[in-house]
C-alpha cells in the first residue's frame, strides 16, 4: 500500500546556479522511507541535507525527479495545495530554532493550528498538551528570548507536533546546542515519534546521532551512498563520544 | 489524486493579534516608523491649517499656489521616509516569512500580516502628525492674529478642521499600507526555502 510509505524520491536531482556555474546540490536522489521510521540523514556539511529536506518538505521544487508524498507526486500539486500539505501533514525543526520572537511559547505552538482553523479554546489546550509533553509547562507564557536554546528547540518540537502531522523533518536539530542537551532533544523527538507514530526524517552530521536511528542514509555529494538498518551499522556511538573525565 | 485537504485559513482577528504583538514587542522599531509618518503629515497639515486660516482671515497674501507646492513636497518627503522604514521592517522579517509558510502561510497570509500592521502605524502616525500639525499650523497665526479672533474663527469652521484631520489620517493610512504593499508582496514570492536561508 502506497500508504504505508509516507516518502518516495524518485532519481531527484536539484541544481543552482552559481554565476555562469551549475551546481548539483542534490544528484539523483532515490529513497522511501516508511510510516513511523526515524529516518537519520548522515553527512558532512554541504553534503547536500538542508536541500534534500527542501524538497521532502516541498519547501523547494527539484530540478528533476519526483517526489511522492503518501503517494501523491508533489509536482501535480498547486502553490495552495503544497501550502495545506506543509500545514496539516508535515512539521518543521530547525538548526536555528526560528520561533516567532514577538509571541510568548504558547503562542508559538498554536502558531500552526490558526491555519488549520482550530477554535481558539481548542488551540490553548492543545498547545498548553504539547508543552507539557515536551517539560515546559511552567515556561509556557515566556518569549523566546527569555528561554535558552534547548528550550527553545522544545518549543519548536512542540510546534512541529501540535498539528498533528504525519511527517517531522529536523533540519541538524542539534546543531547549535551542547552536547548534552542536543542529545535530549533528539531523544525527546524520538520518544514522541514512536508515541504517536509520526515519521522523522533528521539530519546531522554528529555520528552520536546513530543510536537514535531506525535507519541511516549517509549523503555525500548530493548522492545516498548507502542507506542501512542501525543494527548493520559496525560503529558504536561509543567510538564517536568524547569520554568525560 | 490529491490529499484532500483544506485551504489554510489566516483569520483577520488572529492577524491583527500579531500586529498588535509585534509594534509592542518591537516598540523602539514601531516608535521611529511611527515619526516618519508623523513628520510628513505634521509637515503637511500644518501647511494646509496655515493656508486655510489666511483664507478665513482674509488677507491678500497670495501665497496659495506656492503653499501647495509645498505641500506635495512634504507628502513626497513623508512617502520616501515611510518606504524607507518599512522595507527595513519587512528585510529583517524575511527568515520569519520563511517560518510562517513552512506552517501553511499563503503569500496573501503574509501581505496580510504586514499590511495591517502598517494600517495601525498608519492610524497612530497620522492621528497624532495632525494634532501637532494642526496645532502647529494654528500657532504660527498667533502673530498675525489675536488669540480671541483665532478661536472665534476656529470655532466657525471647526467641520473644516475636522475634515482636515479625518483626510490626514486617511493620506497616512493609504501611503503607509501603499509603502508596505511592495516590499511585503515582493518578499512574499519567495520560496520558502529562499526565504529561510535568507540573511540579513
Amino acid at each position: 500500500m502506497s500508504e504505508d510509505i509516507t516518502i518516495r524520491m524518485e532519481n531527484v536531482v536539484r541544481t543552482y546556479q552559481m554565476g555562469t556555474q551549475k551546481v548539483k546540490a542534490l544528484d539523483g536522489i532515490s529513497i522511501s522511507i516508511p510510516r513511523g521510521e526515524f529516518h537519520v540523514i548522515m553527512g558532512p556539511s554541504g553534503s547536500g541535507k538542508t536541500t534534500f529536506l527542501n524538497m521532502v518538505g516541498a519547501l523547494d521544487v527539484p530540478s528533476e525527479g519526483e517526489v511522492y508524498f503518501e503517494g501523491v507526486p508533489l509536482s501535480k500539486m498547486t502553490q495552495k495545495q503544497l501550502a495545506s500539505l506543509r500545514s496539516y501533514k508535515i512539521g518543521f525543526i530547525f538548526q536555528t530554532f526560528n520561533l516567532v520572537p514577538v509571541i510568548t511559547a504558547l503562542e508559538n505552538v498554536a502558531l500552526p493550528l490558526i491555519f488549520q482553523k482550530y477554535p481558539r479554546k481548542e488551540r490553548k489546550k492543545r498547545a498548553e498538551e504539547m508543552l507539557e509533553r515536551v517539560g515546559l509547562g511552567d515556561r509556557m507564557n515566556h518569549t523566546p528570548d527569555e528561554l535558552s536554546g534547548g528550550q527553545q528547540q522544545r518549543v519548536a518540537i512542540a510546534r512541529a507536533l501540535a498539528g498533528k502531522p504525519s511527517l517531522v523533518l529536523a533540519d541538524e536539530p542539534t546543531g547549535n546546542l551542547d552536547l548534552k542537551t542536543g542529545f535530549s532533544i533528539v531523544e525527546l523527538l524520538r520518544e514522541i515519534s514512536h508515541e504517536t507514530g509520526v515519521t522523522v526524517i533528521n539530519s546531522t552530521h554528529d555520528l552520536k546521532l546513530i543510536d537514535i536511528a531506525d535507519r541511516i542514509s549517509w549523503l555525500r555529494d548530493g548522492t545516498i551512498t548507502r542507506t542501512q538498518k542501525r543494527i548493520d551499522v559496525s560503529i558504536s556511538s561509543e567510538d564517536v563520544t568524547i569520554p568525560s573525565y | 489524486m490529491s490529499l484532500d485537504l483544506p485551504e489554510p485559513d489566516f483569520s483577520l482577528s488572529e492577524v491583527f493579534y500579531l500586529s498588535y504583538s509585534n509594534i509592542k514587542r518591537r516598540f523602539f522599531r514601531s516608535i521611529i516608523t511611527a515619526l516618519g509618518i508623523i513628520l510628513g503629515i505634521a509637515f503637511m497639515a500644518a501647511l494646509l491649517t496655515n493656508s486655510l486660516i489666511l483664507d478665513w482671515l482674509q488677507t491678500e497674501s497670495g501665497v496659495e499656489a506656492y503653499q501647495y507646492w509645498l505641500v506635495g513636497i512634504s507628502l513626497i518627503v513623508a512617502f520616501g521616509g515611510i518606504t524607507n522604514s518599512m522595507l527595513m521592517a519587512v528585510n529583517e522579517r524575511v527568515k520569519e516569512i520563511g517560518v510562517y509558510k513552512c506552517i501553511g502561510g499563503l503569500d496573501s497570509h503574509i501581505v496580510r500580516l504586514f499590511i495591517v500592521e502598517a494600517l495601525l502605524l498608519g492610524i497612530l502616525g497620522g492621528f497624532f502628525g495632525a494634532i501637532i500639525g494642526i496645532g502647529m499650523g494654528i500657532g504660527i497665526n498667533l502673530n498675525r492674529a489675536s488669540l480671541d479672533e483665532l478661536t472665534v474663527i476656529l470655532e466657525a469652521n471647526f467641520s473644516t478642521l475636522l475634515i482636515l484631520f479625518s483626510a490626514c489620517i486617511l493620506i497616512a493610512i493609504i501611503l503607509t499600507s501603499l509603502a508596505t504593499y511592495i516590499p511585503a508582496r515582493r518578499a512574499s514570492k519567495l520560496s520558502p526555502a529562499e526565504a529561510l536561508r535568507y540573511e540579513n
